[in-house]
């Protein structure tokens, strides 16, 4: 067990941890921030999806260890009120379904559209490769991109 | 339906709350049948019972505060299906509600009420009493600013959460109307339906309700419950059914860094830790024995076998006949749920009481189970679900929790890591079909056999015999000499109600099967099931819709081909045309057509919803399978159990066919054409029959 520094959405932590402890139960269960989403542990679904110096990170293969001096962004702290354009997007196209999964989907369109502004339906698969969706929202989250980079 | 309200003088209990809100608690029928075909085996004290004649407890509430602000306090559980958003639209129609000034809360379980969220049945079974208690909470409105104003009520007209007097331009809002509303009796005032001619909210496709919670991760899941001083639980569970814990190495994962304790609970063994983490690096060092038992010789191919022998028995009674005849055998494999969000349940278990929030479909049930375990009255708080499926129609991550509880004395949060939630489902059934069809000199069909055999469902609170088998077991068609019988083959594997259920693999074999025979006989398979169905039919308008948006007929980019398919469940129709291509083995969805009718729509766009939904549930299917051996579920995670991607996707286009009939099932109704729509575009693609799902890349090889 060891104390590390962790900055979140501009606020800086310190939590006691064992090193290897996975990014994501450090802010779910330790810092209490839980839009960041348990799916599969091993990196494979991207449920867990947080931005970590402005890049889409899988938090459940990320020990906090790696991560004690970067900017993490977890969707609380996207934008304060809702207001960032990927979420106001989000709910023009309606693309929820359950909704368990579109936190760490808006955050890789948001990491995705701040690299590329003008995706292609081909670039947005890309970017969303191993990124899955139960309810099958797939379509609606393209849409809400290309929504999303014309200014919403 | 006005003259029932009268009628029913108890049908309104209206109260203030200690804030100065209205209260208005009305009645859900408790016995409202469910959804047919799937009837769960509920303890008699639950939601089957009849209802009782008086006094009545009321499960429906709909609160007014003083600044106008309208709660509906839902209770059917949000799965991603838009429950919450569509059963408060039906409300605020009828209350005619400021929709902008409209929230909802999610209901604890309550005793006597339907509150299972299954069988495609929330709306569907729902709809007339929404209505009912709106316009009788609309007609109090009224008629207490007719009583302020001193005028007739007929003179006066709900609009938008005010009650307006058109002659002399005065309004009142709903909240200023709570306190003479109180004193009004129901049997007094005239309550009427809407027309739906004026319906404003119904039909129009508003944002949900939750979306702004979503998007901004403050909408909460079972599994983002947080208490004070709450505990993170794993459970290790046999990895074969029934199987008996000989022994395991508890001060190994107590020396753990964050495990706290190491408990038993009747599923296996649970690991007690301040974080999840540590839970789960707790339970990997348990280091545990087990003994297996008579299911360690469970296979898949045992199973199968056993279905074989049964179906053969059954084929031998056949009598000779002089028709023409084709036969196939199709077959689906075991298949888990896989909702994103794994079972997890949060308890706190007290000396007097117990509370548990969970992500449910079926809150009475773990209230019963509950109960029974901790021996305290239990409050069950239902969250939203990410993704349900027919998986959280159980109840045993519920007992875990309250077990775990219960032995260390605190809130314990238990979670399902992936693995444990591939395997450890409650599954959908393995099925194996025989299809056989007939026809004379003529090409007229004379004789169509579909011998299905699978299991039953067999869950701790979900249980269905034989007759789950039958659904969507008839083909649509008419077709003389048809005989569709099924046959139970059960077996330990522990299965559940899965979306689309046996709706899904029946679909699949009778239609796929009809394309064989469409194709044996030279037929176009759109023009051949047209053939078929009698004029009056309703289904014919469906297939048509969706034959003439495909375009049915016109030339196909060189590779590609369609398919058609069809099915009928909780009263909807639906068809779909996929478009695919086979190229190097690997196959391509290209575009899927759909057209259905499920009666009166809600919410146009969530209909659009739920099919693509559906669409990428059954796609699914063509990608994985449950298998076992030795007892064990082989599969673990998303590495071998792959959910389709967004690389993946077909274009989805869908059409409603409109009907003013009372509005029917939707959640469920992409499942089952799918699969046979696009099994069928392979065939008219590169002449390959696929009768067995998941498709292997060997089927596709000419």
């Amino acid at each position: 067990m060891a104390n590390f520094n962790l900055e979140v959405n501009g606020v800086a932590h310190t939590i006691a941890a064992e090193p290897n402890m996975p990014l994501l139960w450090a802010l779910r269960d330790l810092l209490s921030l839980t839009g960041t989403k348990f799916g599969c542990g091993v990196g494979m679904c991207a449920a867990c999806i947080v931005l970590i110096d402005a890049e889409a990170v899988r938090s459940c293969i990320t020990p906090v260890s790696a991560v004690t001096d970067k900017k993490i962004t977890t969707i609380e702290g996207l934008s304060t009120d809702g207001t960032h354009p990927v979420q106001q997007a989000w709910i023009s196209e309606a693309v929820s379904q359950c909704g368990y999964c579109q936190p760490s989907k808006i955050l890789t369109a948001a990491a995705l559209l701040a690299k590329n502004p003008h995706p292609s339906d081909a670039e947005i698969d890309a970017a969303f490769e191993d990124n899955l969706c139960r309810c099958g929202t797939y379509l609606r989250i393209r849409g809400a991109i290309h929504r999303a980079e014309a200014g919403g | 339906m006005a003259s029932r309200l009268i009628t029913r003088r108890d049908f309104l209990k209206v109260s203030f709350t200690a804030g100065g809100a209205l209260l208005v608690g009305s009645f859900l029928d408790a016995c409202t049948p469910p959804a047919p075909a799937i009837t769960p085996t509920l303890p008699p004290t639950a939601t089957n019972t009849a209802i009782p004649e008086s006094p009545l407890q009321p499960n429906l509430f709909i609160r007014i505060d003083p600044n106008g602000t309208v709660t509906f306090i839902i209770h059917r559980s949000e799965m991603g299906q838009g429950v919450r958003t569509a059963l408060a639209m039906i409300l605020a129609e009828e209350l005619e509600a400021d929709w902008s000034r409209v929230r909802v809360e999610q209901m604890d379980a309550v005793a006597e009420l339907n509150q299972i969220t299954s069988g495609s049945g929330s709306i569907a079974i729902n709809y007339d009493a929404l209505r009912e208690a709106g316009a009788a909470v609309r007609a109090l409105l009224v008629n207490a600013a007719a009583q302020i104003w001193n005028i007739a009520p007929e003179e006066c007209k709900a609009n938008q959460g005010k009650v307006i007097h058109a002659a002399s331009g005065k309004q009142l809002d709903y909240g200023e109307l709570i306190h003479k509303a109180k004193d009004l009796k129901l049997e007094d005032v005239d309550v009427q339906l809407k027309d739906p001619k004026e319906f404003r909210l119904i039909g129009t496709s508003v944002p949900r309700i939750d979306d702004p919670d979503i998007v901004t991760g403050k909408a909460i899941y079972g599994l983002d419950v947080r208490l004070p001083g709450m505990l993170f639980a794993t459970v290790a569970r046999s990895p074969a059914p029934g199987g008996k814990l000989v022994k395991y190495d508890s001060a190994q994962a107590e020396s753990v860094a964050g495990v706290r304790r190491v408990v038993k609970v009747s599923s296996g063994i649970a690991v007690v830790a301040e974080n999840t983490w540590s839970a789960i690096q707790g339970r990997a060092a348990l280091n545990i024995t087990w003994d297996e038992g008579s299911a360690s010789t469970l296979s898949t191919e045992s199973i199968h076998q056993k279905m074989v022998e049964t179906i053969n028995k059954a084929i031998a009674k056949e009598s000779p006949t002089t028709l023409k005849t084709i036969e196939a055998i199709y077959e689906t494999p075991f298949l888990a749920h896989a909702a994103l969000e794994t079972p997890n349940c949060v308890a706190d278990v007290r000396a007097d009481h117990c509370d548990v929030w969970v992500p449910t479909q079926n809150p009475l049930d773990v209230q019963t189970f509950v109960r029974n375990v901790v021996g305290v009255p239990t409050n069950v708080h239902v969250t939203l679900l990410g993704g349900g499926f027919g998986r959280k129609l159980e109840v045993d991550y519920g007992v875990e929790a309250a077990e775990v509880s219960k032995a260390v004395g605190a809130p314990v949060q238990v979670v399902w890591t992936r693995e444990d939630d591939i395997q450890h489902d409650f599954y959908r059934q393995m099925t194996y079909h025989w299809m056989k069809a007939g026809w004379d000199g003529a090409g007229n069909l004379a004789l169509w056999r579909h011998y299905m055999a699978g299991q039953g469902i067999n869950g701790m609170a979900y249980r269905v015999g034989k007759e789950v088998l039958d659904e969507g077991l008839n083909v649509l068609y008419n077709i003389p000499g048809s005989i569709p019988q099924s046959f139970l083959v059960n077996t330990p594997v522990p299965t559940g109600p899965w979306r689309g259920v046996m709706s899904a693999p029946n679909a699949f074999a009778n239609e796929c099967f009809f394309d064989e025979v469409a194709a044996a006989l030279k037929k176009d398979p759109y023009e051949f099931r047209m053939e078929l169905l009698d004029e009056a039919n309703p289904l014919r308008a469906v297939l048509e819709l969706a034959a003439t948006k495909a375009n049915w007929g016109t030339p196909l980019p060189e590779g590609h081909g369609r398919g058609i398919a069809s099915q009928i469940y909780h009263q909807t129709m639906v068809a779909m045309v996929a478009e695919a291509s086979v190229q190097d083995g690997s196959l391509k969805v290209h575009k899927v057509v759909c057209a259905l009718n499920c009666g009166k729509v809600i919410h146009p766009d969530m209909v659009v919803q739920q099919v693509e939904g559906g669409i990428v549930f059954g796609l699914t299917t063509l990608l994985n399978e449950i298998t076992l051996d030795k007892g064990r579920i082989q599969q673990s995670n998303f590495h071998d159990y792959p959910l389709l991607q967004m690389k993946e996707m077909p274009d989805v286009e869908v059409y409603v066919v409109p009907d003013e009939r009372a509005p029917q099932g939707l959640g469920e109704m992409g499942v089952p054409p799918i699969v046979p729509a696009v099994s069928n575009a392979i065939f008219n693609a590169i002449g390959i029959r696929i009768r067995r799902t998941p498709i292997l890349a060997a089927d596709l090889t000419v």
